[in-house]
């Protein structure tokens, strides 16, 4: 029996079209997991009772680097959010920002050309 | 049933760059050695494991048609840089269950094919469509080690130092000369905080081994020392889209504990290790893992020369995958050779003097979601 397609479909997150995938993960209404990328089935307990959820809008810069091959003051990292996700991002700022520094969610991208997601460092904290 | 296991043979070639060559030409050759060294017949011989991440399907069949060891099982494995040492897991579990006597196991790949730059990824996974690769996966794990650790990223350069130490002394290593704290620093920009020669090189690799039971060891006889597999354990890594650490390696410490736990074999027993030193970073966070130090005094054994040929525990004696190499599918099995060769006392200018027991470990990677999507270790013991 194929499995049911969260609305919007969570392949969108995955597929290279030319819309942005949605900031967004997929919460598991049975024990309240999220996962990210979204998926149709719960990797907690296989429910299949799942739909996308916003992300938070305000994260944490848990590491970082530079894209290989490009700009090395393109800077990228992982952003821990408070939904107990961690996304990959391109980070708006050109000066080296430091781990644990607060960042903020700018906009997504069409996915094919680097990270989709794309955040603000906040300038306070990075001092 | 759990029956004595025994490396009977090894077989590497040079890693470097042999444009001109199939993987097939490539590995047959290598193959051959390890049969050769063992001593078995075509006859000994159950079963055939074979790796190969970019190589293309069947890669076994190509490989050991060409030395007649068809009819027989011929198990293709596939884990990413783990792959060929899941293949001596899985042909150590089948002779030690009495359900082979003899296997063959060869890991081969041939990354000049593929250009220069990081290596692909799954192009349907999540991370690889967003630009995710290795060294920035690696790199930032390196930031976060710094931040927590308080360590410059020029420190990391002395891994580097360490290993082409070791690789200007083994004839097998694709990198055969050393550099300088200096020529590393300046090196060029990879992904920050690394530079060109904190990351292992892109070349072309084979490995090979025979193992067998203690049954066909004693019917062959041979003039090397014994080496004994003492045990092997593979994982995958855990699944988890949340934050966790980057500075602990969550399966490489499960694998070692496991490890140490099946073998009764401690971290003070190792005299020699070959780990997965694929960037600078890895090498520090694997002391760590292994309980060769302490969470964040892994630079402090570093600069002990504890891991230097010399020193008491020498990590990397091969140059380890910056110096030797890394050609993906063929390092798990060229570290198990390293490490046979080395307890046999065969190792020349690289010998680890008396080493008696000695492991090997790989990682395979590049998954969105899990540290490392495998890790594979293995015991050795004369």
């Amino acid at each position: 029996m194929p499995l049911p397609d969260l609305n919007p479909p969570a392949a969108s997150a995955e597929a290279p079209e030319s819309t942005p995938p949605p900031y967004a993960c997929s919460h598991c209404h049975d024990c309240g997991y999220n996962n990210f990328p979204p998926a149709d089935v719960c990797p907690k307990c296989w429910s299949e009772s799942t739909t996308l959820q916003d992300l938070s809008r305000e994260g944490i810069l848990y590491s970082f680097s530079t894209l290989v091959g490009r700009d090395s003051s393109q800077f990228v990292g992982y952003v821990d959010l408070p939904d107990k996700i961690r996304v990959f991002g391109l980070l708006t700022t050109t000066d080296r920002p430091d781990c644990g520094t607060p960042v903020s969610f700018v906009e997504a991208r069409p996915v094919g050309n680097g990270p989709c997601f794309v955040f603000d460092v906040s300038p306070t904290q990075e001092a | 049933m759990s029956e004595p296991v025994y490396v009977l043979g090894t077989g590497i070639r040079r890693f470097g760059k042999y444009t001109d060559l199939t993987h097939k030409q490539f590995a047959v050759p290598v193959v051959l050695e390890a049969l050769r060294e063992s001593g078995v017949s075509h006859a000994d011989i159950d079963v055939a494991y074979s790796s190969s991440v970019f190589g293309g399907s069947m890669m076994g069949q190509q490989i050991m048609g060409q030395l007649g060891l068809t009819g027989i099982p011929i198990i293709n494995v596939e884990d990413a840089c783990s792959s060929s040492a899941l293949g001596v897991h899985e042909a150590a579990a089948r002779i030690a269950e009495g359900r082979a006597e003899a296997a063959v196991v060869v890991g081969v790949d041939m990354l000049s094919k593929l250009g220069r730059g990081a290596l692909p990824l799954n192009g349907e996974d999540w991370d690889a469509i967003n630009g995710l690769n290795m060294p920035i996966l690696y790199a930032m794990r390196a930031q976060r080690y710094m931040h927590e650790h308080g360590i410059k990223a020029s420190d990391l350069s002395e891994i580097t130092v360490k290993a082409r130490a070791h690789g200007a002394l083994n004839p097998l290593a694709q990198f055969q000369t050393p550099v300088t704290r200096e020529e590393v620093d300046a090196s060029r920009d990879i992904a920050d905080p690394f530079r060109l020669l904190h990351c292992c090189p892109t070349g072309d690799g084979a490995a090979a081994v025979v193992l067998g039971s203690e049954r066909i060891m004693k019917k062959i006889g041979g003039n090397l020392p014994a080496v004994q597999v003492a045990g092997t354990v593979l994982h995958s890594g855990e699944y988890e889209p949340g934050p966790s650490s980057m500075t602990t390696s969550h399966v490489s410490t499960k694998s070692a504990q496991d490890l140490y736990d099946l073998t009764g074999i401690s971290p003070t027993d190792i005299d020699v290790a070959e780990l997965h030193d694929s960037f600078a970073i890895a090498e520090l966070v694997y002391y760590e893992a292994f309980q060769f130090c302490k969470p964040g005094d892994a630079l402090s054994l570093l600069r002990s020369g504890e891991t230097s040929l010399g020193g008491s525990r020498v990590v990397n004696p091969s140059g380890g995958l910056i110096s030797r190499g890394h050609p993906v599918a063929a390092s798990g099995v060229a570290q198990i050779a390293e490490i046979t060769r080395q307890l046999q006392g065969r190792s020349g200018a690289h010998q680890v003097e008396g080493a008696r027991v000695g492991l090997t470990h790989v990682t395979g990677g590049g998954v969105s979601n899990f540290e490392h999507g495998a890790c594979a270790v293995t015991m050795l013991k004369r």
